[in-house]
């Protein structure tokens, strides 16, 4: 559809021009912010509009952008809380914290009306600035599905100083009988949002996956040894190929998952073939990325330096691909032959 | 070069929905249910190069599902190249024998439409899709493989027509087939892109013969294909005389990006999932599931080069990333299944056993026919480095 393509590249030039110009003046994170909320980007996708959720399409569109300016700003992790409340959870204290399934551990107790939470939750993003979180619990915790509210302020609850390889905050949360207070949520949400945050995770990649090959691309041509430029060693240009061909299956990857996530129709299959996607893509493109640049793209000063750790960070959040990998294989094993066709079919 | 564009489905064409695409998917998958009961079929790897069957190709053909995207206007059912996509998946996906018609539904049948003359395709297009004319191509030579533009084999003007000579390889079902499609050098000069001429060979012509090429399995599809001064009338000359080049280029990139560069291994995939148990361990369950994410993946891309060229775009780099990327896959699958399945590869075995076996010998094919993997990669990184 014309319409849709000419809204999207006008999305994408939207979102360059705002990225570029919070480049220019580089005045910090807070500013950086400032300039997401003055864009409306932490509006977009959140209110209800209609059975379905065409909005989102756009936010992939506004994060791929953030991955393709190697930007950090906590837009998916506020989205989600946001989202997930239906509005009425703004500001720092939505951000959604989610257990990763066979590594953290939480456990809920019930006394009367109190609600105490004890355990421990990694990774959790920018967790200092926020007065309180969103602890979202399902059936991959072993628990019913609930979002429980956690002032982090008191002492029953410990937050331990982290980074991911991007040096982007992921800090570690212990919770000591802390008190909760159980937010009234959609459990449809909750059950849909681990999805939501793997999809958009890989429209992130994939931005910065645009930006690497480009990146690959200009320096091969310019770069010369030997009297030539790298790009005319067959060698250099095949690694350049490669990065191409796993970028074109990550723009696909990246489209079914959204549409899936905005159909609301079965999202784990294509989600998780995002994930898996947009993982492999993400490991191979940073070496690959690295051999090419040679030593200089090595350097933190050196703008690949910007994207690869960014990549080969993103790709084990919201769920690693073997997590994604894994839960793929569960649903299908077993499954006579003509069955599992019409399920991967009925998927999609 | 600029990029052909394809010929549009038929403007008389039905208009196309999820639902009509859901009804006739589920038609093709009624269809193959009634055939495997009557008929029976072994679901195999690679069937669509090597499952040959006159019979079932005429079956689907009464169906309507040859030459499905092909205008009615020339005798096709006029539907869309995304029609062809979920008709070709569930066949591919089942392991049918679809080789007797493959050739002359996925590429002769297009080209006839798009350049071939009005009596040309009056001619062929109603045979194609009854699947009474079948097609072998006669492209590759012995010095002439990924450098199709070095063909050899030689076309002469003669009274009424053409007298063609060469020898062209591995041509697939030449021994079975009524038609051959012949590339062949029309002129010579400073630019051999010049100089090509597109012809359609009958089988039963003097001066044709067919040699047999045994594969790595023993099986007898490749063969050699001998024209020794063969007259071909010049109501046969598809499309125009030394325009060959840009008109094969452009069957080449149709050719790429087919459900048959992804679905190839797709009955091994289903035989060792359907064989996954509570036994299996993480890692085997990790192993399978990365292949059914990839897969998801590259179905998503076949059906976005089929949407493109319902929007009369040709999207030959998608197709190159597609083949690549799916032809890999293919392979993988097959490297999965005897990692996975701890079953030992055994010819002729019935089950796993065998299909192991199969998959392990058809591989090599796989990234080597319809354009090298080393010769996608080049086109991407040309385009990449442009």
């Amino acid at each position: 559809m014309s319409n849709g393509f000419d809204h999207s590249n006008l999305l994408r030039g939207v979102v360059d021009d705002v990225l570029q110009a919070a480049a220019r003046k580089d005045d910090g994170p807070a500013a950086l912010w400032a300039a997401v909320e003055q864009a409306g980007w932490h509006e977009v996708a959140v209110a209800e509009a209609g059975t379905g959720d065409e909005e989102l399409v756009d936010l992939a569109a506004i994060v791929q952008g953030l991955g393709r300016h190697g930007v950090s700003v906590p837009l998916l992790e506020r989205h989600l809380g946001t989202w997930l409340t239906r509005g009425r959870c703004t500001g720092g204290g939505c951000v959604v914290l989610l257990p990763r399934p066979g590594i953290d551990d939480v456990e809920v107790t019930r006394t009367g009306g109190s609600i105490r939470v004890s355990g421990a939750v990694g990774r959790a993003p920018w967790l200092p600035t926020c007065d309180s979180l969103l602890l979202v619990l399902d059936a991959e915790t072993g628990t019913d599905a609930q979002a429980l509210r956690i002032e982090i302020g008191t002492a029953a609850v410990e937050v331990r100083s982290g980074s991911n390889l991007a040096g982007e905050p992921r800090h570690s949360v212990v919770l000591r009988n802390s008190p909760a207070i159980a937010m009234d949520v959609d459990v449809e949400r909750i059950e849909l949002l681990r999805c939501r945050a793997a999809a958009l995770n890989a429209a992130m990649m994939l931005g910065a996956l645009e930006r690497v090959l480009e990146l690959t691309c200009d320096h091969a041509t310019s770069r010369a040894q030997f009297g030539k430029p790298l790009a005319a060693f067959q060698m250099v240009s095949a690694s350049i190929a490669l990065i191409s061909a796993g970028l074109a299956g990550a723009r696909a990857a990246v489209d079914g998952a959204i549409e899936a996530n905005v159909s609301r129709h079965d999202p784990v299959v294509t989600t998780a073939a995002a994930k898996i996607w947009l993982g492999r893509a993400a490991t191979d493109t940073a070496r690959m990325a690295h051999q090419v640049h040679g030593a200089m793209g090595l350097t933190q000063e050196y703008e690949l330096g910007r994207f690869t750790p960014r990549l080969l960070a993103w790709r084990d959040e919201w769920g690693t691909a073997r997590y994604w990998a894994t839960a793929l294989a569960k649903r299908f094993s077993g499954m006579p032959s003509g069955s599992s066709w019409q399920q991967l079919i009925a998927a999609t | 070069m600029t990029a052909p564009s394809p010929a549009p489905a038929g403007t008389d064409a039905p208009v196309e929905t999820a639902a009509t695409l859901a009804e006739l998917r589920q038609d093709v998958r009624n269809f193959l249910a009634e055939w495997r009961t009557e008929k029976g079929f072994v679901p195999r790897c690679d069937a669509w190069m090597r499952g040959y069957d006159e019979e079932f190709s005429r079956a689907l053909a009464q169906r309507g599902w040859i030459g499905i995207s092909m205008p009615r206007s020339v005798g096709g059912a006029g539907r869309s190249y995304l029609a062809r996509l979920v008709v070709t998946e569930e066949l591919l996906a089942a392991g049918a024998p679809v080789a007797a018609h493959w050739i002359a539904d996925r590429q002769i049948g297009p080209a006839i439409v798009r350049y071939g003359s009005p009596a040309l395709q009056a001619e062929f297009i109603p045979r194609i899709t009854s699947g009474e004319a079948l097609f072998c191509l006669g492209m590759s030579e012995t010095e002439a493989g990924s450098d199709l533009a070095a063909v050899r084999t030689s076309a002469v003007r003669a009274a009424d027509g053409w007298r063609i000579s060469g020898r062209k390889i591995w041509t697939s079902h030449a021994h079975h087939v009524n038609y051959a499609y012949v590339l062949a050098r029309s002129s010579t000069g400073a630019d051999r892109h010049r100089g090509l001429t597109e012809f359609i060979v009958e089988m039963g012509a003097p001066g044709v013969t067919v040699r047999p090429i045994l594969d790595l399995q023993g099986e007898h599809h490749f063969n050699e294909l001998l024209l020794e001064d063969v007259f071909v009338p010049e109501s046969r000359v598809l499309g125009q005389v030394d325009n060959g080049w840009t008109q094969v280029t452009e069957q080449l990139s149709f050719e790429r990006g087919g459900a048959e560069r992804v679905l190839s291994t797709y009955p091994l995939l289903a035989s060792v999932l359907e064989r996954l148990d509570d036994t299996a361990t993480a890692a085997q369950l990790a192993t399978v599931g990365e292949l059914l994410g990839r897969l998801q993946v590259l179905r998503r891309m076949a059906a976005d080069v089929a949407r493109g060229m319902d929007q009369g775009r040709a999207p030959a780099r998608e197709a190159a990333a597609l083949k690549y990327l799916g032809t890999e896959f293919e392979r993988q699958v097959v490297d999965v299944a005897r990692d996975v399945m701890e079953v030992e590869a055994e010819p002729g075995a019935a089950g796993l056993a065998g299909m192991i076996a199969d998959g392990i010998l058809c591989a090599p094919g796989f990234t080597i026919r319809g354009g090298t993997s080393e010769m996608l990669l080049t086109i991407i990184a040309r385009a990449e480095l442009r």
